[in-house]
């Protein structure tokens, strides 16, 4: 695989904007609640990250608001940010599938043992 | 309704952290993320939290990081840098014909004749010294950039030898040995990490040298004429505007000029307090180092 592991905040991120466009602070709630409450993102990491994911063309701005007098910035998931989304699942998914089998099969060997 | 005031004091404060992102970050989310901040933070609250400050300072200095990094591969960063290095001789040998003109001037005499021998008896001094300044960027021009970089490296320690050592005789070079140090310094920096003078001569058009060249004589003569004090001050400060005028003239690019210009600062500094202990007591309002 060319390209690095993403990190969680980033990964969580992405997850968000695959259900749809969301702004800023939807984004965060949403992380929140993807995480059970585990990963809380702040607003200087958030926009750090947004930022970032813009110049590398994974997300982008889907349309802008303005409510309440203040800008408020819809964010979506670009193709690319897509799979690189669905990349990085699918691997996080073959690791959690290889521990959970040789999990298992300790599990077996030390009933195994235990009974011996 | 009460609250309002509040509100606005919070803004403020948030606003205040926003200092710590680049102007470009805040001009496109500095909106966003107040609005944001205000979103996430209970009413109660009147001040930032201590986590949202770390935050807000942390991802501040990871975008200015971040922009620094892709500034060194911008094109324009590097073209601001050709004509620094091209700007910077040039500056230097202002300084020296402003010099050279000015104590010809003090020396003249009714018929002419003192100001006239100084000119000529000094002419092959200031030619080799002007050689020498001017070095650098030309074997840049002929493709010889490391040995344009070694003649720096001397440059930087000849000035630097001139500063720490005791003459009774003055002279520009002595007297601006530590900016020309500082100066030689950006010069190597200017021509190790740009395509140099070759792109310069493409950048630097005809409408731009006289503006090059007044800033050079605006900032170099004062230092003569008005008094020896204004050298402490014009001294470290032309470098410093030289490469502000490069950039912002050349480029754009006014971040850059942000992470530019501490390092300046703190090396002008540096120059300055070395003028001065070397010129103790000789400036006015220097009474602790005169008594």
């Amino acid at each position: 695989m060319s390209r690095q592991a993403i990190q969680e905040p980033t990964f969580l991120i992405l997850t968000a904007l695959a259900a749809g466009p969301q702004h800023g602070y939807g984004i965060m709630t949403d992380v929140s609640r993807i995480s059970s409450d585990r990963v809380k993102l702040r607003a200087g990491t958030l926009y750090a990250a947004l930022d970032r994911l813009r110049g590398e063309g994974l997300v982008d701005v889907d349309r802008e608001e303005v409510v309440d007098g203040r800008l408020r910035r819809y964010y979506k998931l670009t193709s690319g940010g897509a799979s690189v989304l669905a990349e990085e699942a699918a691997r996080l998914q073959a690791n959690a599938r290889v521990a959970t089998t040789r999990l298992r099969k300790l599990g077996a060997a030390g009933l195994a043992n235990g009974s011996a | 309704m009460s609250r309002d005031p509040d509100v606005s004091a919070l803004e403020r404060r948030y606003r205040r952290l926003l200092a710590w992102y680049p102007a470009e970050h805040r001009r496109t989310y500095g909106d966003e993320m107040i609005g944001v901040l205000l979103a996430a933070t209970p009413l109660s609250r009147r001040r930032p939290g201590a986590m949202d400050i770390a935050d807000m300072i942390r991802g501040g200095l990871r975008a200015r990081l971040r922009l620094g990094r892709a500034r060194r591969g911008d094109v324009r960063w590097r073209d601001s840098l050709a004509v620094a290095s091209v700007v910077i001789p040039a500056f230097m040998v202002f300084y020296e014909l402003a010099y050279f003109a000015y104590v010809a001037y003090e020396m003249r005499s009714p018929d002419g004749v003192l100001g006239l021998t100084y000119v000529t008896r000094n002419l092959l001094i200031l030619a080799i010294i002007m050689a020498f300044i001017a070095l650098p960027p030309v074997l840049a021009y002929l493709r010889l950039r490391f040995a344009a970089l070694a003649v720096c490296l001397v440059q930087i320690l000849f000035y630097n030898y001139l500063a720490f050592s005791s003459f009774d005789t003055r002279g520009a070079t002595i007297e601006a040995a530590p900016c020309f140090a500082l100066a030689c310094l950006l010069e190597a920096v200017a021509l190790a990490h740009s395509p140099g003078p070759r792109r310069a001569k493409d950048l630097l058009t005809p409408k731009t040298w006289p503006a090059v060249t007044l800033v050079g004589l605006g900032l170099t003569l004062p230092s003569h004429v008005v008094s020896r004090l204004f050298l402490l001050l014009a001294g470290p400060v032309f470098p410093a505007a030289l490469a502000i005028a490069g950039v912002d003239l050349f480029s754009s690019t006014y971040e850059v000029t942000f992470i530019y210009l501490p390092t300046l600062a703190i090396a002008g500094a540096a120059a300055t307090f070395s003028v001065r202990s070397q010129h103790r007591g000789e400036f006015p309002g220097n009474t602790s180092a005169a008594a």
